[in-house]
């Protein structure tokens, strides 16, 4: 079984009227092969509320990427159940799934991960490449993103002309501006100073509220820990209690 | 179309990549125009100076002639020459046509006799065809008219007689009735045909004295020359239709050298085609294999967002059309620019194996080719993209976003 399989909605658990916005159900995973082989996840079942601002923490090789990943539909569970607004994503095409990543996922790396050729709003934009809409509405919606976040001057600067702060808030914004129900940030402040991180921080919270997105946040930095609305803890691949 | 922009600002913004593939793909563009078009010029060269020498571009004769050149005897009657002067005149495309009697005999001065091979022509009309129609070595074209008992004699056969300008030379054939005949005719000049072999043999003399040699109405073949070369294949068809009982050949029947060398000519400059191709292929996949490389974390970010790897695919097939037209364009003008500047500069190639004088060196400026060159690397582009990004798109999604 992996991560797009099933099993009925009753598995996973008392969630009364209304669904969770994203539900896991003993995910595993690992990785490498015979006596090498690591488990990075040992049976994950998790429930994530749209509009939760939550935090994955743990130390180093805890697997809060590896379920960053999995919830982000960028890999695949070696067993376990998932499922999106209480739709099962058991036999889901790879089509499937990456629309659901277009329209309804967004996503930030520690690294910022940005087109170095494109300016800040063609990044944004890019995220709105699928979107059926006229190129000026585009570039509106992704320039009113970046203004959004405090980069209104700087929309076309290219990535090496931006501070890391800076760059992350453009990543920010590229996650956002399709107006996704999640977003999925590894370490986001990792590559920030304390200045940064906090400022990126209060903005991730801000959008939280304005467009009503969850953010599930991947950290180690206990310096941040007060900003979550819900701390979830890993270690060697389970949830801490 | 918001594809093609992405990947042109792509092409435009990698300013480093992009001058890589596309300088190879220019290199290999001009070089590939330059020998295509060379080859045409060869080509053309080779077929007009094959019409212009001597053989037109149409030959009309009575069947299995051809094959037997001196057979006098079973030659086109004067009721066929003007059968075929009638038809000539009403078909398009024609400019004008000769008659011309091809003999064997025998040339003597003083103690000399060598054997030689004759031919008795219109001179005003060869003119037409090949301007000064015999390249003199020495002495002087014969009159134009042809009224007279004269000759011109190859320049190896006049170096063979110890021959002087003017000097009297007799001829020796055989008339149509099987008799032996001599004239006496005033050699006015020694040529060169280009082929030393005939040089060694050839004698021509007016159309009457051959006639008067061979004591014959007769002819052995009327040549056709036309307005357009590229109306040669119509026009014969034409002739052959509404001349039945003779024998219409074409210019490349009538000397196969032409067809062998275009066919060696094909297979050789194919074969350099094929490597230029391959070598712009390689090269351009070698570079796009090092772009597709350093932008792996690109791409796996862009299908985190929701491209697929078909898509992703797509934008690097056109990156790669992109960088090949850009390469050919360069290419082609940088062909454009070297051709006119050796043509103009009147570059001489030394002669052709056979062949006595040197040929110039010339590139024709061809769009049709340019044009054929310019698809073949814009597709080379592509191909040369196809492994690179298949292999850069098959990684999952999160390692290459962990890719350094």
């Amino acid at each position: 079984m992996n991560a797009h399989s099933s099993c009925a909605p009753s598995d996973v658990g008392p969630i009364g009227t209304t669904f969770p916005l994203l539900a896991l159900t003993e995910i595993k995973k690992g990785f490498g092969e015979g006596e090498g082989r690591v488990q990075a996840l040992d049976g994950i079942t998790l429930h994530i509320q749209s509009g939760e601002f939550c935090a994955l923490s743990g130390p180093s090789g805890s697997g809060k990427s590896t379920l960053l990943n999995i919830l982000g539909l960028l890999d695949q569970a070696d067993s376990g159940s998932y499922f999106f607004d209480g739709q099962t994503l058991k036999g889901a095409s790879e089509k499937t799934v990456r629309s659901l990543r277009q329209k309804h996922f967004g996503f930030v790396f520690q690294s910022f991960n940005l087109v170095q050729t494109l300016s800040a709003v063609e990044n944004v934009e890019m995220a709105l490449f699928h979107a059926p809409m006229k190129a000026g509405v585009k570039r509106k919606q992704a320039s009113e993103m970046l203004d959004l976040v405090g980069l209104g001057e700087r929309l076309n600067h290219r990535p090496n002309q931006l501070s890391g702060g800076q760059q992350q808030r453009v990543a920010v914004a590229r996650a956002l501006v399709r107006q996704p129900r999640l977003v999925f940030a590894d370490e986001p402040t990792a590559n920030l100073d304390a200045a940064s991180a906090f400022g990126l921080m209060d903005l991730m919270d801000d959008m939280r509220r304005q467009i009503g997105t969850s953010f599930i946040t991947s950290t180690h930095d206990n310096r941040l820990m007060d900003r979550f609305s819900r701390i979830i803890s890993l270690e060697d691949g389970r949830i801490l209690p | 179309m918001k594809w093609f922009a992405h990947a042109l600002r792509n092409v435009l913004r990698n300013r480093r990549r992009t001058l890589m593939a596309s300088t190879v793909v220019a290199i290999g563009t001009t070089a590939m125009a330059m020998t295509l078009c060379f080859m045409l010029a060869t080509f053309f060269g080779l077929g007009e100076s094959t019409i212009r020498a001597d053989v037109g571009h149409i030959q009309i004769t009575t069947p299995g002639s051809f094959d037997a050149d001196t057979d006098i005897a079973n030659g086109l009657t004067p009721t066929d020459q003007d059968h075929i002067a009638q038809v000539l005149a009403g078909t398009e495309g024609v400019r004008f046509s000769m008659r011309r009697i091809l003999f064997d005999g025998l040339t003597s001065k003083g103690e000399s006799t060598i054997a030689i091979v004759g031919r008795g022509v219109e001179p005003l009309q060869e003119m037409r065809l090949s301007g000064i129609f015999a390249p003199i070595t020495r002495g002087q074209l014969m009159s134009v008219e042809g009224t007279h008992f004269e000759a011109l004699i190859g320049e190896r056969l006049a170096q063979k007689l110890e021959w002087a300008p003017r000097e009297l030379l007799t001829l020796v054939g055989t008339t149509e009735s099987g008799s032996i005949n001599a004239v006496d005719v005033l050699s006015t000049g020694a040529y060169s045909t280009g082929v030393p072999e005939k040089d060694a043999r050839a004698v021509m003399v007016p159309l009457h004295v051959a006639a008067a040699l061979l004591d014959t109405e007769n002819v052995s073949r009327v040549v056709v020359v036309l307005d357009d070369t590229a109306d040669t294949d119509l026009v014969r068809t034409r002739l052959q239709s509404a001349l039945p009982e003779l024998e219409v050949r074409d210019w490349r029947q009538l000397d196969p050298f032409y067809e062998q060398v275009v066919t060696l000519y094909s297979n050789i400059f194919g074969i350099l085609c094929l490597i230029i191709v391959l070598v712009v292929l390689m090269s351009v996949s070698n570079t796009m294999m090092m772009t597709v490389m350093e932008r792996i974390r690109e791409i796996g970010t862009l299908r985190a967002i929701g491209f697929s790897k078909f898509e992703m695919r797509i934008g690097f097939s056109i990156e790669g059309a992109l960088i090949g037209l850009m390469g050919a364009l360069i290419g082609l003008a940088l062909a454009a620019v070297l051709s006119f500047a050796i043509n103009v500069a009147g570059v001489e190639m030394p002669p052709a194996p056979g062949r006595t004088a040197p040929y110039p060196l010339i590139f024709f400026i061809d769009l049709r080719i340019y044009a054929g060159v310019a698809m073949v690397m814009v597709l080379s582009g592509v191909l040369g993209v196809i492994w690179p990004s298949r292999k850069g798109t098959s990684l999952p999604i999160v390692e290459a976003l962990g890719h350094d």
